[in-house]
């Protein structure tokens, strides 16, 4: 198993460099960087200033490697609208993105467990056709109309919500609902037909020769096996979760990462942009990285020989 | 055998053949359905205009989706109060008729999930039978590869692009396709995999064909199915995602109606104009449900094992 | 004569699928002694797993049901029973072993876990008695040193130990009836041989009742008593081994042993049935062999044949008998 955990580490840390070349080369690609970053209040002193510290004037190799540099460093730039270092800007947001991700996680993740669960195992009942229309409409249904629409009806109409601001729990109600309205319908899904696989397979049914009660045949010997196959999807899972994040934070004008990343596009704040990318790409990795070693601890051939 | 137990036989028979068939007519419902609205929608964006005919100003749109038309601004829909008749789903802030930004709206979703779609397809494609009967390394580097891209949400590489290269319908399916094609490349490099344990494969090696021979006559032909139901579940998919682009406002720029934007537009007058909100965001969920039920339906007919699709 | 464990009468189980009702087992009876082995033989499809599984009552729902008949076992009908009541039978008295060994064991638990649930369940042992007993499971499958898999998963056994595991498990709470569904079907031919003569040996010991399923002749002689022969859902031939050897009496039981390949008639062609069994969705009226049989009149294809008797336990359902 330590030969499989050090073989993922070693390919996330390509990966990351992977993307960080790419994030280098696509903003470069289309012309001169300078462009971007000028603006009309910048003095000629400013402008050469940045142009030397990234290196804007010499061969992109030169540059690579002061951008490299920068980055070991934790130096991920200024913001150009701002006037602040941006792992200052991000130190701010990132919190904020946290409080709402965690609670959505976590409320998402057990809604999708619980309902996945039950619709297999009281297949086309009653309650398996109210998760499958469920799981129909959250993935048809586009997350930020419903999200407006929920503003339409909880805050406007019927006043239950606050539209905006953080420090009540009541605030965090519509946030939280549009995130795990995402996220949500799609692992649930994935749990229900892997529990339906796993329901379906021979040790599920020596599992009920040996005259096991039901309630253990599901808990004990299905849900292990049922929660191997969803596990692999939720690097695809988080993506989601980062994309929900950032409409999310549009659309209550909740000051996290999401937020910062769409102000920086529109005014052109590249380095922001690009300072944001990494980071997520960084977090995106690492997520992923922990995802395939807890793999390795719930499926025993992993562990004890390369699969 | 007695003629009671006759009947309770008779009776377990009738109320399982009666659970099938209530089950097959709603299968066939899910082919009908679904393919109507669709139809639909794809008229709707073929006869926007017939400007393709050379008659630019006929067609079912009844008003030109671009024009403001300040004295008509924030009209509610034709069957609410202080509705016109001739703006049937009401105006937006600028005057501009709903129903039709709706209808010329179709095409770009339409259009740009088309192409996207056909793009992605066939990279993946191409990858994940290389991927799938290599094997060895070439499969390690390309799978990783493509766990990377399924794992980075695409709306950041959307709005880097949107910085780099500047807003425009390209961007958008540029942003769409980069990312797209590692679902595709994942299955077909299943069942690349699985087909290449078949006799057939053997076969044709032994008796000396060329790896992109039996790639392109052996294994090909094999994967269209599979291919053909993620391409339809990946209508409902890519729609989506270009409303969620359009709506952020990293899509195709205005004042070209997209779904996605339109319902942006109407965010901030929410509380006095929902219909600007609602309309455009009904089609959405119109489009995506028709075309993941038809996915699923077509699923269902060539191969259920795609189940978890 | 030892008691009947389980008598089934006229049992009749159908799937109800999207294309229609498929009759698996149309009109099954039969009966299992103590310490005997009773064979099923027949083709793939005929419906002799399902029977198993019917009188396990572990049908695949909500598709499969077992529309009418009795599956009597020990004085009691387990058709009439209610869910929880059947699953007390489960593993204690009626034990079930599966035909694919890789599959039928819990990737993910380790081999002692996985035979110490059933006796942990049905054994009111205490705790320091119930590794013995696991250890005393192993040891009648013969497994060599028990003690060192306890801690093994099942990837890491041979496909001959995981069988072995699995009839360890079935055995560990010392059922009435055990019913093995094409257990050696997945195994090579010289662990074939050991795995039945082990059965025999478990059956000796512990007088247990044993339905062998198989499409196999040559299990069938090695291993059962009595045998029926089981053609499209309905049991055709009943007798003891011996007889249906020497003398078959129904068309579809002399063509199955004509096709067994022997060493004696080494210079004759491969004999084969001509024809396909029937749909199981639309069976034709009759007797379901008569499409392909040699002796067929018109009343084989109008009207189902009786069940005759030929011998003290020997029973066919033919017009053509005589």
């Amino acid at each position: 198993m330590t030969r499989f955990i050090i073989i993922r580490v070693l390919q996330s840390i390509v990966a990351l460099f992977g993307i960080l070349v790419l994030v280098f080369f696509l903003v470069r690609a289309s012309g001169d960087p300078m462009r971007l970053i000028e603006s009309p209040n910048m003095t000629t002193a400013q402008y050469e200033a940045i142009k030397a510290k990234w290196g804007l004037d010499k061969s992109w190799g030169e540059q690579f490697i002061l951008y490299m540099g920068h980055l070991a460093h934790g130096d991920l730039g200024k913001s150009l609208i701002r006037d602040q270092p941006e792992i200052y800007m991000i130190k701010l947001a990132l919190p904020n993105t946290l409080k709402l991700i965690i609670p959505s996680f976590i409320v998402g993740m057990l809604l999708a467990l619980v309902l996945g669960i039950t619709a297999a195992t009281y297949r086309d009942s009653f309650w398996d056709n109210g998760v499958k229309f469920l799981a129909v409409l959250g993935q048809a249904l586009p997350g930020f109309w419903v999200a407006i629409m929920a503003v339409l009806i909880f805050s406007v109409d019927l006043r239950w919500l606050p539209v905006a601001g953080m420090t009540k729990p009541a605030n965090y109600v519509l946030p939280v609902g549009t995130m795990v309205f995402f996220m949500m319908p799609g692992m649930m899904r994935l749990v229900r037909s892997s529990m339906l696989d796993v329901l379906d397979s021979e040790y599920v049914k020596l599992a009920r020769i040996k005259g096991l009660p039901e309630r253990l045949v599901i808990w004990k010997h299905a849900l292990r096996n049922a929660l191997i196959s969803p596990l692999t999807v939720a690097g695809m899972i988080f993506a989601m979760f980062i994309t929900g994040a950032v409409i999310t934070e549009t659309i209550f004008n909740w000051p996290g990462l999401g937020r910062l990343l769409v102000e920086d596009t529109f005014s052109r704040d590249f380095a922001g942009v690009q300072a944001i990318t990494i980071i997520v790409a960084i977090f995106v990795l690492g997520i992923n990285l922990l995802v395939d070693i807890s793999y390795a601890f719930i499926d025993p051939q992993i562990r004890y020989q390369r699969s | 055998m007695t003629s009671l137990e006759m009947t309770q036989e008779d009776r377990t028979r009738k109320k399982y053949l009666g659970i099938i068939r209530r089950t097959r007519l709603t299968r066939n419902l899910t082919l009908i359905i679904p393919s109507i609205i669709l139809a639909l929608f794809v008229i709707m964006a073929i006869f926007a205009n017939l400007s393709w005919l050379g008659l630019p100003h006929v067609g079912l749109a009844p008003h030109d989706p671009n024009l403001i038309t300040m004295r008509d601004q924030y009209l509610p829909p034709a069957f609410v109060a202080g509705g016109k008749s001739t703006y049937l789903l009401g105006t937006d802030k600028l005057g501009r008729d709903i129903l039709s930004r709706i209808i010329y709206g179709s095409r770009i979703s339409l259009s740009i999930s088309m192409l996207v779609i056909f793009i992605t397809a066939f990279i993946g494609t191409v990858l994940g039978i290389i991927a799938g009967y290599a094997g060895g390394g070439v499969d390690g580097f390309i799978m990783r590869v493509t766990d990377v891209a399924l794992s980075f949400p695409g709306l950041l590489l959307a709005l880097l692009l949107s910085v780099a290269i500047g807003p425009g319908y390209w961007t958008v399916v540029f942003a769409l396709s980069i990312l797209g094609w590692a679902s595709y490349a994942r299955l077909i490099r299943g069942e690349a995999m699985r087909i290449r344990q078949s006799d057939f494969v053997a076969q044709a090696r032994v008796s000396g064909a060329s790896s992109v021979r039996i790639m392109l006559r052996h294994i090909f032909p094999n994967i269209i199915n599979s291919l053909i139901v993620l391409m339809t579940l990946s209508v409902g998919m890519v729609i989506l995602a270009e409303a969620v682009l359009s709506f952020i406002g990293v899509g195709v720029p205005p004042p070209t109606a997209s779904w996605g934007s339109m319902v942006n537009d109407g965010r901030t007058d929410i509380d006095t104009a929902w219909w600007i909100s609602a309309f455009p965001g009904i089609c959405i969920g119109l489009v995506v449900l028709s075309g993941n039920f038809l996915g699923d339906w077509i699923r269902d007919k060539l191969d259920p094992r795609l189940r978890q699709l | 004569m030892s008691e009947i464990v389980v008598q089934v009468e006229d049992l009749h189980t159908s799937f109800f699928t999207r294309r229609g009702e498929v009759k698996a087992v149309d009109g099954v009876t039969f009966f299992v002694r103590q310490g005997e082995t009773f064979g099923i033989v027949g083709e793939s499809g005929c419906g002799k797993s399902v029977t198993g599984l019917s009188i396990m009552r572990l049908l695949p729902e909500p598709s499969g049901q077992i529309i009418a008949g009795k599956i009597i076992f020990e004085g009691v009908n387990l058709v009439e029973l209610d869910r929880k009541k059947m699953r007390a039978y489960r593993g204690r008295m009626i034990s079930m072993i599966l035909q694919d060994p890789m599959t039928s064991l819990n990737p993910v638990y380790t081999i002692g876990d996985q035979i110490r649930e059933p006796i942990r369940l049905h054994q009111a042992l205490p705790e320091n008695m119930i590794e013995p007993e696991i250890i005393e499971s192993l040891r009648l499958l013969k497994i060599p040193t028990p003690e060192t898999i306890l801690g093994n998963y099942p990837f890491q056994l041979s496909g001959g130990m995981r069988q072995r595991v699995v009839g360890a498990i079935a055995m560990s709470c010392r059922p009435h009836l055990l019913i093995a569904d094409e257990p050696t079907t997945a195994l090579d031919a010289t662990i074939q041989a050991q795995y039945l003569a082990l059965f025999k040996d478990i059956q000796e010991k512990t007088n247990v009742a044993i339905i062998f399923i198989t499409h196999d002749f040559g299990v069938i002689a090695n291993m059962c008593h009595r045998v029926g022969v089981m053609y499209a859902g309905k049991i055709v031939e009943t007798a003891p081994t011996r007889e249906i050897f020497k003398a078959p009496r129904h068309p579809y039981t002399v063509a199955l042993i004509n096709s067994v390949p022997t060493l004696e008639r080494k210079d004759e062609r491969l004999f084969s049935i001509e024809g396909q069994p029937p749909s199981m969705l639309n069976l034709p009226p009759g007797c379901p062999f008569a499409p392909r049989c040699a002796f067929a009149k018109d009343t084989c294809r109008q009207q189902e044949p009786p069940e005759v008797k030929v011998g003290s336990d020997h029973t066919v359902s033919c017009w053509r008998v005589d």
